[in-house]
């Protein structure tokens, strides 16, 4: 029997085995026994169920038990309890623990309890949660024979809707955008939502990090603010993935204490976990099998008739070539085409709610998704996940893995390892993902530069107050940040912005600061992807990921659908396409370029000879970015076909990086030299990219990378990673503070890795970097880790850089 | 970054976006967050879906220079020297100095920017303005200022007390809102404020509110309430809401939509009970637009008082300098502040030169028997529109008439509606009218006069075959002047039309 008719064989016994007998299966048969390796057992776990705590309404008790619930989880039951006595809370459990509960009942007995003159205000991060949870939470208030209104809030809400629910709105659901820019500086049209503001429920807040999560926190700050001056002192109730340390998360993030509740009570069924690592094709580059073919001769094994199967791709564009081939092989995996479904943001919310029905009924048997179904919309439980590539956290990677399991019945989850090597990393060290939460939350409400962009906000929406011993009286937590009482006195005093009169800032200037304020984030600045003749919407994707994706020329999927962008109009941010039959999918390239404008940190190792060995910085910098050109890829083969130019105008921004500079004198030593340095140096930059978010909670997209063999600041070589975010999330920061471990660990991943001459795993592959580039990267990097750690330098980073480049100049 | 780019990365950050339209009143800015709008968010969402505006943003940049005076410079510190000395001077200091080099960079100064720009009027005064009368109460004092022109004193060519002779009717026709047959313009308030923003929002300030009202004696008495600082805010919207009570109804210009709610929003941040619910409320803007758009460039008030009542404004500032003017009055520079009292001033006695006209817009002349100013034609079609809306299509048909005489050229449509609403009097002209109008050219309303005819052969003649006739040649014609929604709308009753009548 050959190989193939060996697959084939085992493909068709493995339709229809319990997901067990599955992975017994798979580790039994080749080429999968080789593959699938480190495997890890989660073993079930028992309901904890208790009744309703003491004091819940007798109503709701019966409410719920008429919807098969009479009794709760202890989680469930341990937060309710802890917000009827008045305290705030954060619910920190897995996917489909049944969190939604521990608020609906708070609320609903607040309801009842006021006679309904309480008031709740939610927020999701996303619009597709809110229009979920609102059509529960109507169903719920109906039973109980209430005329409370519940309402989403947002961008598409109509205006005679948007009176109601102003004036009469019990529940209102919103998000985050909407709450800074609509609803709290106009919160004199709310002051009835403000007066009886009961409970604020906050989603899903692990999502809460950076940039954007530390301006929430202010934004959260604004909303106190508002609240205690029209007489109400909400509770929080919020609800997050596990997460290392959730309450000092859940501290910074709403400004006072929360009561944690942690420990799930929901049941599980044994979860089975498996790492693949796909074969090594060429073993000298270090090449894999490219993780996305993998995920489509793994799906013949895994799905079928009697399973749901989940694959989340870490790309959108992963997301619809792999649907595309999965339709196409439907017959293979014993399904239909119609059974096998995309689903990611960017889909028309209508499809959206399609495939959830489909997936919560069953009809649809395997979906390929990214992180939109990370978040609690409600799709039921799935038997199997296969990650295509790991997420980038280990939240996510719970939240993904969290998708899977029916109460009583066995799961499978099962991480494709890319050539890349944060995965290789895990797939060397899979104790990384099983041995509890480690990657803690990035939250910086003090952040000077958010703060004082959130003050002007506040300041806009009501006056600030000295206190008589010096900074803000109570305001909603933004008097116990640091420099408000200065940052205020600068608004007024130098940017006329506010006025202070008798111990009062009051805002008086011609402007709307929410409109110009940022939070980061996904915001909705938009493209609409049209189809040209009807103008049909096909779908909508962010700015930043037009630039790569909606390009002309470029190839758009739509559920594995291919249309060709034939115009893209930027400036009323349309896309207009036509649909194609193309067998080739595009690829956009960017090229980058750094200006450093102001250093703020310098340390500095010295050479045994005295001179400078390598110094690290810190600092912000000016980043350009434009899409230069487009790869065509021909589906299967991946062939390039072509490249082709791009003409769009550039991103800029200003941030921050965590910046390697190597004096000339150790570049020399240790065979930085001519010809392939700058290769080698690049492929140094590359590893410590790749191993960086191991130790800073993002995602590697989140860091830019910029090499430099001479750069025209230090005159010496340079590496920049730099926080891609306007202004810098601190990851810049944490860098500095980390590097040690952070080259230690590059160090470790390109010394371990196998090939003989770099590839995608460590440094890159031999044609990137250059005959002799992973021996002159393992040099450097075991010199950089090694050894005594740099010291702080005390010179004058103060100085403007502007100002140093014209004296140099000059 | 081609010049395009760069236009519209403007276009996203400007605070003040053009007018989509030429049309709008004072600046379209008003109405974008429409009756209940949420200002900047509707614009915020806006600059992502909509249309552009075709204008360069020009109030985002201020023409920098000095008072057309001609007055020292040091008087009048530019952001950029202030911007020098924030280093070393200010309580700022206290910031690490990273920080206030960030702040700095992000736009600072804003307010100032504008101070310097020389509005090509006359000479600023340097002074503060004068005749301020502070009044105190338990909330604080309030200040205001009180004007009173003789009821006879010609703004523009109207006398403010014309507008004793305007019949109410007339406005409760063009603005079809009935509570103002209870208005009467006499004793109602006229209003017009002055605010630092048009976005609305917590943080936009109403610093000056004009309410003028006749007295008893026929003099006109203007009340500028004046806020001296935002520690006046409560008392002086106090005094507001007890002047608004006072008096029977409001007279404004698009104070509906934008006045209204900037002091409503204000009085509820501060405590005040608001006093506009069950008042009847006059906003020239609407009927006054309805009556005359067509014929107007634009639909602000300086056009509207200028064409309809002669008022050629001098000197002004213009209102969308008053905000700079206050802000830098509160920073202590005061020498553009008595231009804002007399803008608003004059905004206020518009007003009733405004509502004097419209109430003699079916007279078509003033009390006097002087001829009324403003375009005829568009006026006549109006006021026949309003009426047939209104269900009074017997009077609608002289207003059609004058119209048919006062129009240069012919128009296709009004002799359709004229023709309409004879059939619906049951008028027999109504069906020469028709014919002619369906022989003469064959357009798009070509169609719906065929419908029209048809129904004349069948209701007024009992002759089905003609209809059914009429209604072919009709069908005929669809596909060459309807499509989309609108064809297949008429296809289908025209189909059914038929099958009725061509039925034996």
């Amino acid at each position: 029997m050959t190989d193939e008719q060996r697959g084939l064989t085992s493909v068709l016994e493995s339709r229809g085995l319990s997901v067990a007998a599955l992975a017994q299966r798979l580790k039994d048969t080749h080429p999968w026994d080789e593959c699938l390796g480190s495997w890890h057992t989660q073993e079930p776990r028992q309901a904890e169920l208790c009744a309703f705590p003491a004091g819940v309404d007798q109503r709701l008790v019966e409410l719920f038990a008429a919807r098969g619930v009479q009794q709760v989880f202890s989680h469930q039951a341990e937060a309710i309890a802890a917000s009827l006595a008045g305290r705030d809370v954060l619910v920190a459990t897995p996917t489909a623990s049944g969190k939604t509960l521990c608020y609906t009942v708070p609320i609903l007995q607040s309801l009842l309890a006021s006679g309904g003159s309480s008031r709740a205000l939610f927020l999701f991060p996303t619009k597709a949660l809110s229009q979920d949870q609102s059509s529960s939470l109507s169903s719920l208030v109906a039973e109980l024979g209430e005329g409370w209104h519940a309402g989403t809030y947002d961008g598409d809400t109509p205006p005679t809707v948007r009176r109601t629910l102003r004036d009469r709105g019990h529940m209102i659901l919103t998000n985050p955008w909407m709450l800074h820019a609509g609803i709290l500086p106009n919160h004199a049209k709310w002051s009835e939502l403000f007066r009886d503001l009961e409970y604020i429920v906050v989603d899903e807040v692990h999502t809460l990090s950076g940039v954007f999560g530390s301006s929430v926190a202010n934004v959260l700050r604004r909303l106190l603010r508002i609240a205690a001056h029209y007489g109400s002192a909400p509770r929080f109730i919020g609800c997050s993935a596990t997460l290392p340390e959730p309450g000092a998360h859940g501290e910074r993030l709403f400004g006072r204490p929360v009561e944690v509740v942690e420990r799930d009570g929901s049941p599980a069924g044994r979860r089975l976990f498996a790492i693949h690592n796909p074969p090594l094709l060429d073993p000298v580059a270090g090449l894999r099998a490219n993780a996305l073919e993998e995920a489509r001769r793994l799906a013949p094994m895994v799905c079928g008739r009697e399973r749901q199967v989940i694959f989340f791709c870490n790309r959108r564009t992963a997301v619809d070539v792999l649907t595309r081939y999965l339709k196409q092989e439907a017959g293979q995996l014993g399904l239909e085409a119609h059974q096998i479904r995309g689903y990611r943001g960017g889909y028309l919310p209508l499809l959206r709610r399609e495939i959830e029905g489909d997936l919560r009924n069953g009809s649809a048997k395997v979906v390929v998704t990214t992180n939109a179904l990370e978040l609690g919309i409600d799709i039921g439980s799935l038997d199997v996940a296969v990650l295509v590539g790991y997420p980038g956290s280990q939240a996510s990677f719970w939240q993904r893995a969290g998708r899977v399991g029916r109460r009583g019945c066995e799961s499978l989850v099962i991480q494709i390892s890319r050539s890349d090597p944060v995965d290789q990393f895990l797939a060397l060290h899979p104790e990384y993902l099983f041995d509890g939460a480690k990657e803690s939350v990035a939250l910086d409400p003090d952040n000077l530069v958010l703060l004082s962009e959130q003050i002007k906000c506040a300041a806009f929406e009501l006056p600030f107050k000295r206190a008589a011993e010096g900074g803000v009286e109570a305001a909603g937590g933004f008097e116990a940040a640091p420099f408000t009482a200065e940052i205020l006195d600068y608004l007024a005093e130098e940017s006329e912005l506010l006025l202070e009169r008798e111990g009062r800032w009051h805002w008086m200037a011609d402007a709307y600061p929410a409109q110009d304020v940022t939070l980061a984030g996904n915001e909705p600045d938009n493209v609409v992807i049209l189809e040209m003749d009807t103008e049909k919407a096909l779908g909508e994707i962010d700015r930043e990921g037009a630039l790569t994706t909606c390009h002309e020329g470029a190839i758009y999927l739509v559920e594995g659908e291919t249309w060709k962008i034939e115009r893209l109009d930027w400036e009323n941010r349309r896309a207009l396409a036509r649909p194609v039959d193309s067998d080739y999918f595009t690829d956009a390239l960017t090229d980058t370029e750094v200006r450093v404008t102001r250093l703020e940190e310098h340390s500095r190792r010295t050479a045994a000879g005295g001179g400078e060995d390598f110094a690290l910085w810190r600092g912000e910098v000016h980043i350009t970015t434009v899409a230069t050109q487009y790869k065509k890829i021909r589906f299967y083969t991946r062939e390039n076909l072509g490249a082709e130019d791009i003409h769009l105008p550039p991103e800029e921004k200003d941030t921050e990086a965590f910046i390697l500079t190597l004096s000339d004198a150790s570049a020399l030593e240790l065979g930085l030299v001519d010809g392939d340095r700058g290769s080698a140096w690049r492929g140094v930059g590359t590893l410590i990219r790749r191993v960086a978010p191991l130790f800073v909670r993002c995602q590697g997209a989140d860091l830019g990378l910029s090499s430099q063999v001479r750069s025209p600041h230090f005159n010496c070589p340079a590496l920049y990673l730099f926080d891609r975010v306007m202004g810098g999330v601190g990851l810049a920061e944490i860098l500095y503070r980390k590097e040690a471990e952070v080259l230690e660990a590059a160090r470790e991943v390109v010394s371990r890795c196998p090939c003989e001459r770099g590839c995608p795993a460590c440094v890159g592959p031999p044609a990137e970097i250059g005959r002799v580039g992973k021996e002159t990267a393992v040099r450097i990097l075991e010199h950089l880790a090694s050894g005594e750690r740099p010291r702080p330098v005390e010179d004058d980073l103060a100085r403007d850089v502007d100002l140093v480049l014209e004296d140099g100049e000059a | 970054m081609t010049p395009d780019d760069f236009q519209a990365r403007l276009r996203r950050q400007r605070r003040d976006p053009q007018p989509a339209a030429p049309d709008a009143p004072r600046d379209d800015a008003r109405d974008r967050g429409g009756e209940e709008g949420e200002g900047g968010l509707a614009r915020a969402e806006r600059a992502v879906t909509g249309s552009r505006a075709s204008e360069p943003p020009t109030s985002e940049f201020p023409v920098s220079g000095l008072p057309a005076s001609g007055a020292p410079a040091s008087e009048f510190p530019t952001a950029g020297a202030r911007a020098a000395r924030a280093g070393s001077k200010g309580r700022g200091a206290g910031l690490p100095p990273w920080l206030g080099r960030r702040l700095r960079r992000e736009g600072a100064g804003r307010a100032a920017d504008s101070a310097a720009a020389g509005d090509g009027g006359e000479p600023p005064s340097l002074d503060a303005p004068g005749g301020l009368v502070v009044t105190p109460t338990e909330h604080g004092p309030w200040c205001a200022r009180e004007t009173v022109n003789g009821g006879d004193q010609l703004h523009g060519d109207w006398a403010l007390d014309e507008v004793f002779h305007a019949a109410p009717a007339d406005a409760v026709l063009l603005t079809a809102d009935q509570g103002l047959a209870e208005l009467d313009l006499r004793h109602a308030l006229y209003l017009d404020t002055e605010t630092t923003g048009l976005s609305g929002g917590a943080g936009t300030t109403v610093f000056m509110i004009g309410l003028g009202a006749f007295e008893a004696g026929g003099n006109f008495r203007t009340w500028q309430g004046f806020l001296r600082g935002p520690e006046e805010e409560k008392a002086l919207l106090e005094e507001v809401a007890r002047r608004i009570r006072a008096k029977r109804g409001l007279v404004s210009f698009f104070g509906k939509s934008f006045d209204r709610h900037r002091l409503e929003d204000k009085m509820r941040a501060v405590g005040v009970e608001p006093p506009f619910e069950g008042r009847p409320h006059l906003d020239l803007y609407h009927p006054l637009r309805r009556l005359y758009g067509a014929a107007l460039p634009d639909g602000r008030l300086r056009t509207m008082e200028a064409r309809l009542c002669g008022f050629e404004r001098v000197g002004d500032l213009p209102g969308s300098e008053a905000p700079a003017a206050w802000l830098n009055f509160l920073r202590g520079r005061a020498h553009r502040l008595e231009g804002v009292f007399r803008h608003n001033l004059e905004d206020v006695l518009s007003l009733v030169t405004l509502a004097a006209h419209l109430g003699r817009s079916r007279a078509e002349q003033r009390a006097d028997g002087r001829p009324l100013s403003g375009h005829g034609a568009a006026r006549a079609v109006s006021l026949a529109r309003a009426l047939v809306s209104n269900g009074q299509r017997a009077a609608a048909i002289s207003w059609y008439e004058r119209a048919r005489e006062r129009l240069e050229l012919p128009s296709r449509t009004l002799e359709l509606e004229y023709a309409e609403a004879l059939r619906l009097l049951r008028q027999p002209r109504a069906e020469v009218a028709l014919r002619e109008f369906c022989t003469a050219v064959d357009d798009r309303l070509t169609v719906p006069a065929l419908v029209s005819l048809a129904k004349v052969a069948e209701h007024w003649h009992g002759d089905r075959g003609e209809a059914a006739g009429l209604c072919r040649r009709a069908l005929g014609l669809i596909e060459r002047h309807h499509s989309g929604a609108e064809g297949a709308r008429l296809t289908r009753d025209l189909t059914r039309r038929l099958a009725r009548c061509g039925a034996d």
